[in-house]
């Protein structure tokens, strides 16, 4: 026999093809959780009991099922023991439908289009709001691997710009980091005119936009250089390096961007208290915003310093005030007796943000962001000296120290130079 | 101005209306004023329905469901009645399919359609023109009845809303 398996907000019914009920699975009495499971024919629904008790049912009579939707077709196919056909256009359906209430009348259910509104319109959110949920969680795996691939080209590019800074001291050592200390700055000019006697005030007005008083002390510098002569090819190589930097910057920039406007869109709250580097960093330690939303705000001041955390634990000294949030410029720039209490104030409203962000809430971002930077001026005017008593000494801590040994050694030898030009650390800890 | 005059001539008290291309709602608001029956409201940016949900928390008769167009079959399980009104805003290419696909399954005999074209968004190198000629001949094609062409010009050449009566054939 035909039958129609037809799904409605108060769940799926089975009729014949004169709209007669033969068999039922109702939805209203379910949990939240539950009836999202059917919502999005999800497998585990058969871990429902009458949801079982249902398709046990219908393996008796094994009709000719017809279903709308393929998901559902997909979904009885491991358990359904009759033939299942998809046919979403078959207009049976709709006439169906617009007759629920009476067919559902047949069988004792609240079924007043009042009540089928009140049903349909929960049902409708709940599903909405969790699609919403999930496609921000694929999102957070776009910006978690965003995030490591940013952090190592910067990485890439801190340490290239040494070897670049070194390789063309050779040339051009007055050329300092004193004297062009952005790096960009300093691979265009490698990648422009490579030869220090091209390099020309007036070119470099014109085609790096910097100050002339600016370019002439450089055009100075290269005039009396005291750097050794470099062959044509030996030049072009640096040259080809110094591009390599360009482009990384570039591809530096476009990530950020990318993650700026998908941190905006996700976590508008977190992103305008915190900003998106911040952001990013805190979603990538936690493994997920879900788990950034879910773990107590005392965590999130401390995540990232974990192993720092540990070793407190272990040697029973002072826990760590801060982890990752310690880019935060405001800690980072606070006084050192504040910044445990700026901490945490600034964990207690990311932990708020957070939930809202992954709640799908209201914007209140700039809100707390206000209230933060009041309590922040009021700590600095209520404890402007620093606390009396002295500041505990911490433990000697040999194994790290020898580490730090053994680590520096490494570095020497990896880099083979002792001429380390005042980049900045990728990373502070 | 105009396109809330042609709203409530064709759209009154009494009609259930499934709105594709949702977004924030704005329209949405406007013709839950209208009418006393239900509005299903289809959008398939999450953002976009993010708002809706927010904007709607209040119209209970608003259904917001986050689906793509392109498959009406995956809300169906939030319809319980007739289709009076399918109206589509959807800025994409193939809008007309969608809208056609919708009535198709859902808008009841002697039902409207009302599609809002944006030209820009089917086509930019084309004539603005034979773009709404194309999309007009595609309904027709379907043997809906065009009841109206509302042109937006001078304010804005770029859009034309139809409206249509569609008549479903005999099986
Ligand atoms: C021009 S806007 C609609 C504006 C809205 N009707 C109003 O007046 O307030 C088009 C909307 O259609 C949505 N959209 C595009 N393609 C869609 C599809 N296949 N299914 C559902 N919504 C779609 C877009 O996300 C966008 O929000």
């Amino acid at each position: 026999m035909i039958a129609y398996l037809l799904e409605t907000p108060v769940g799926m019914l089975i009729t014949d093809q004169n709209g007669l009920i033969q068999n039922y699975f109702l939805t209203t009495a379910l949990l939240d959780e539950q009836l999202l499971l059917v919502l999005h024919y999800d497998e585990s629904v058969y871990q429902i009991p009458a949801f079982v008790q249902f398709i046990n049912q219908i393996n008796v009579s094994k009709y000719n099922l017809v279903t709308e939707t393929k998901d559902m077709a997909n979904l009885l196919e491991s358990k359904y023991e009759g033939t299942i056909k998809i046919a979403p256009f078959d207009r049976k359906f709709q006439d169906l439908r617009i007759n629920l209430s009476k067919i559902l009348a047949n069988i004792n259910i609240p079924s007043s289009v009042e009540e089928l509104t009140i049903i349909s319109r929960k049902n409708a959110k709940l599903f909405s709001r969790d699609r919403i949920r999930e496609s921000g969680q694929s999102s957070d795996v776009h910006i978690i691997n965003a995030v490591g691939v940013l952090e190592n080209t910067t990485k890439f590019i801190n340490s290239y710009a040494i070897q670049l800074r070194e390789w063309y001291g050779s040339h051009f050592p007055e050329l300092t980091d004193k004297l062009v200390n952005d790096i960009e700055l300093y691979a265009k000019i490698v990648n422009l005119y490579q030869k220090r006697d091209t390099i020309e005030a007036l070119n470099l007005v014109n085609d790096l936009h910097i100050k002339e008083e600016y370019a002439k002390e450089i055009e100075y510098q290269a005039e009396h250089s005291m750097g050794g002569d470099l062959t044509e090819s030996q030049l072009d190589a640096i040259r080809i390096f110094s591009k390599t930097i360009l482009n990384l910057i570039d591809f530096q920039k476009q990530l950020e961007n990318s993650v700026n406007t998908i941190l905006q869109e996700l976590t508008p709250n977190l992103y305008t208290l915190i900003g998106a580097q911040l952001t990013g960093k805190l979603i990538t330690h936690a493994g997920s915003l879900e788990h950034l939303a879910k773990i107590p705000s005392s965590t999130i001041q401390v995540l990232g310093a974990e192993k720092a955390l540990f070793r407190a634990l272990r040697k029973k000294t002072d826990s760590p005030k801060h982890g990752i949030i310690y880019t935060w410029p405001p800690i980072r720039s606070a006084k050192y007796w504040q910044r445990g209490k700026i901490s945490r104030l600034l964990s207690g409203k990311i932990s708020i943000c957070a939930k809202v962000d992954f709640f799908n809430g209201e914007f209140i971002g700039k809100k707390l962001l206000d209230e933060l930077e009041a309590k922040i001026k009021d700590i600095e005017e209520r404890f402007p000296e620093p606390p009396k008593h002295e500041r505990k000494k911490k433990p000697k801590d040999y194994s790290s120290k020898k580490k730090k040994e053994i680590a520096r050694k490494k570095a020497y030898h990896m880099s083979k130079s002792k001429y380390k030009s005042g980049i900045k650390k990728s990373e502070s800890n | 101005m105009i396109l809330n005059n042609a709203r409530n001539i064709y759209i009154n008290y009494t009609s259930t209306v499934l709105y594709l291309g949702a977004s924030s709602g704005t329209t949405v608001s406007h013709i839950s004023d209208i009418t006393t029956k239900t509005i299903y409201a289809v959008e398939f940016a999450p953002r976009s329905m993010r708002e809706l949900i927010q904007n709607c928390n209040d119209r209970n008769n608003v259904i917001p469901i986050l689906a793509d167009a392109n498959y009406p079959e995956q809300y169906a399980k939030f319809i319980f009645e007739e289709i009076d009104v399918v109206y589509v805003d959807i800025a994409q290419p193939n809008l007309t399919e969608i809208a056609i696909l919708n009535c198709k399954k859902y808008l009841k005999d002697g039902g409207l359609l009302i599609l809002a074209i944006k030209a820009k968004s089917i086509d930019v190198a084309l004539p603005i023109q034979t773009i709404f000629n194309a999309e007009i001949q595609k309904i027709e094609n379907k043997g809906f009845e065009i009841l109206e062409k509302i042109s937006l010009s001078p304010y804005s050449r770029d859009h034309l809303m139809i409206i249509a009566r569609f008549y479903l054939k005999p099986t």
